[in-house]
């Protein structure tokens, strides 16, 4: 597997343990995939994500294009109810600024991160004041 | 003083002897070509420590890595030919850059 190409083993190693204490915090399947895309980049982001069968519900996978420059976030119909879309809108962002400056894997980790971070609050209660 | 040996105006001393042409070489070639040889080297050190670096809008080389699945990115979406409604229920957010 040609991963070496794009990423020093430290790197690689970095976003091994991102991935694992985003799915140890939250209990859901955070998976990432890097490379080219078969026809539009969404639409691959969806197939993949599909591709994971069973785990498809509690999964959520980033697909980063490097030479279209997109990343896409899928999460399945369970593991959207503790990371909705605008938490996944945010962690994209923080990604493609990454990207923009050359650093995937830097990248990557922080946005896995940010994502394993706001699936693990808990929902806002209402506060009545504090006496 | 010798016969042979001239002195500048208000110069002391024995000049000696003149550089052998290895001398000249070392000192005149050799030198300048370890300095730029070390020079060169520092300058791409960091990046020989850092590896190789993604650039935006280069032609992406490294084939496709699935961090956290099990399989052959490619080959496994190429199988999907209906979405189930886990992924099409499901949410998302995309960006670009």
């Amino acid at each position: 597997m040609p991963v070496g190409d794009a990423f020093t083993q430290r790197q690689i190693d970095e976003i091994r343990r991102a991935l694992a204490s985003a799915r140890s915090e939250t209990g859901l399947l955070f998976s990432v995939v890097i490379g080219p895309a078969d026809g539009e980049v969404r639409d691959h982001a969806l197939q993949l994500h599909a591709s994971l069968g069973d785990d498809a519900a509690i999964a959520v996978l980033t697909f980063v294009e490097p030479e279209a420059r997109r990343v896409e976030i899928v999460t399945g119909n369970v593991a959207r109810r503790s990371l909705d879309d605008r938490a996944a809108a945010l962690a994209s962002l923080s990604m493609a600024t990454s990207f923009a400056g050359g650093d995937l894997a830097g990248g990557i980790v922080n946005g896995i991160r940010m994502m394993a971070q706001s699936a693990t609050m808990p929902p806002v209660a209402h506060q009545h004041g504090a006496d | 003083m010798g016969a042979g040996t001239i002195l500048a105006v208000g110069e002391i001393g024995d000049p000696g002897h003149g550089l052998t042409w290895v001398q000249t070489v070392l000192i005149y070639i050799g030198i300048p070509v370890a300095a730029a040889l070390i020079i060169t080297f520092l300058v791409y050190l960091p990046s020989l420590i850092r590896g190789p670096r993604y650039r935006p809008g280069r032609p992406w080389t490294a084939g496709s890595v699935w961090f956290g699945g099990s399989t052959e990115a490619a080959e496994s979406a190429r199988a999907v030919d209906s979405l189930p409604p886990a992924t099409t229920e499901g949410g998302g957010a995309s960006a670009r850059w």
